[in-house]
């Protein structure tokens, strides 16, 4: 009888890439297109891919180099990664995913949100921080320092929610 | 076929849709959609577009690409993203993500915003009806998948048993209603320990020439369905286990 084995865990991984021979392009696509059609009619799942897409990002941040950008900028640390990790979660379990993930230039990594014509992000910094910061055109921006701490996190998402509702 | 109404201490339910399909509508009703964003603000304060995407390239003679959008309808959302509802061009849909209620409410919400949509789009021709119940079932792993469902691949005893992960998909016409149940079965991502099985079950149905009153009283007929579905695939360990 068949057993579950290793289960996909949530959070950071890596994950040998398998080649695909070109004979089976065909029948992927067929079956792609079933998927998709299954993945994008349902608002849950829209969500997991995305979630899944960010965790892969962030899986990529972590094995950033130094002068990853060719500005000398300083990769992300193991800390960084894990924190912004967590914060995807706490996102994750709220119903309320970034638009975009990116390493930031100072060192650390920034998760943006856009809605309409308002936008937030919340950087973890590799010095510690967790800064937050709501702008738009027509106000100066608001920044919060944080700490990297639930309550400190929990505090961050609710100010960008209710910025950006 | 049972009635008794189906209820779970620790649901698995992670989003439950009711979906109407209606024969294409006039672009003008997209203008009548914006509207009942007007009557829903409270509820739903964040209105959204949704767009269909065209791309197109060619290879030959000249390598060109170009893409084309166009919006197709308008999606209005709670306030905490749990509860949204879809007005298209094709149809209207509602979604309620978990925690799930309970039928009633769920389905009463459903018939109220599917009112606004009716109102807005005026005559058209419904063509097809959906009820969809996305489970997320967690169990321990390492561990039996027999154990928990009762719909899973079976493997010859000369392969290897351990699966990392599956996909299934099954197609089922339903006596009951002319329909058809489309089932899929994988893992999602899971908590370190454990192993997350998605039971994802459609149930589509004709609507042609039917009114609306019979309309919702056949969803009404499809929830019994899909409880019974839902009941027959899980295991008595795991009914107790979301009990």
């Amino acid at each position: 009888m068949p057993c579950i084995s290793q289960p996909r865990l949530t959070g950071v991984r890596k994950e040998a890439q398998l080649s695909t021979p070109k004979s089976t392009v065909k029948e992927e696509s067929f079956f792609r297109d079933l998927v998709a059609k299954t993945w994008r009619t349902s608002n849950f799942l829209r969500l997991e891919r995305r979630h899944e897409h960010f965790l892969q990002l962030l899986s990529h941040f972590a094995s950033l180099g130094e002068n990853w950008d060719s500005y000398e900028s300083p990769p992300p640390s193991s800390e960084v990664v894990a924190s912004a990790t967590r914060f995807l979660k706490k996102l994750h379990d709220d119903v309320f995913l970034p638009s975009s993930i990116a390493p930031s230039a100072e060192g650390g990594i920034a998760i943006y949100f856009n809605v309409s014509d308002k936008s937030a992000y919340a950087e973890y910094r590799n010095s510690g921080q967790l800064i937050v910061a709501m702008y738009n055109e027509e106000q100066d921006p608001i920044v919060i320092e944080l700490s990297t701490n639930n309550a400190d996190e929990a505090r961050a998402i609710t100010n960008i929610r209710q910025y950006l509702s | 076929m049972a009635t008794e109404p189906l209820h779970f201490a620790r649901a698995p339910i992670i989003e439950a849709i009711i979906g109407i399909q209606v024969a294409a509508l006039p672009e003008t009703s997209l203008a009548d959609f914006r509207a009942i964003g007007e009557q829903v603000r409270t509820d739903y304060p964040n209105q959204t577009e949704i767009s269909f995407t065209q791309f197109t390239g060619q290879v030959l003679p000249q390598p060109s690409a170009s893409a084309t959008q166009t919006l197709i309808g308008l999606q209005f959302q709670s306030a905490d993203q749990r509860q949204l509802f879809q007005a298209r061009l094709n149809g209207f849909s509602f979604h309620r993500l978990a925690p799930y209620g309970n039928w009633d409410s769920f389905r009463g919400e459903a018939f109220r915003k599917w009112q606004l949509y009716r109102n807005a789009a005026g005559p058209m021709q419904m063509e097809v009806f959906s009820v969809r119940y996305i489970n997320r079932l967690v169990v321990p792993a390492p561990g039996q998948l027999e154990h928990y469902i009762k719909v899973y691949p079976e493997i010859p005893p000369e392969l290897p048993q351990m699966l990392r992960n599956y996909l299934l998909r099954l197609e089922l016409p339903l006596e009951e209603g002319g329909g058809v149940l489309t089932m899929h079965e994988t893992m999602l991502p899971s908590e370190p320990g454990t192993a997350s099985i998605l039971l994802d079950n459609d149930f589509r149905y004709p609507a042609m020439g039917i009114t609306e009153d019979q309309l919702w009283d056949r969803i009404d007929l499809a929830r019994h369905q899909k409880n019974n579905v839902f009941l027959a695939c899980i295991t008595e360990e795991m009914r107790r286990r979301i009990s």
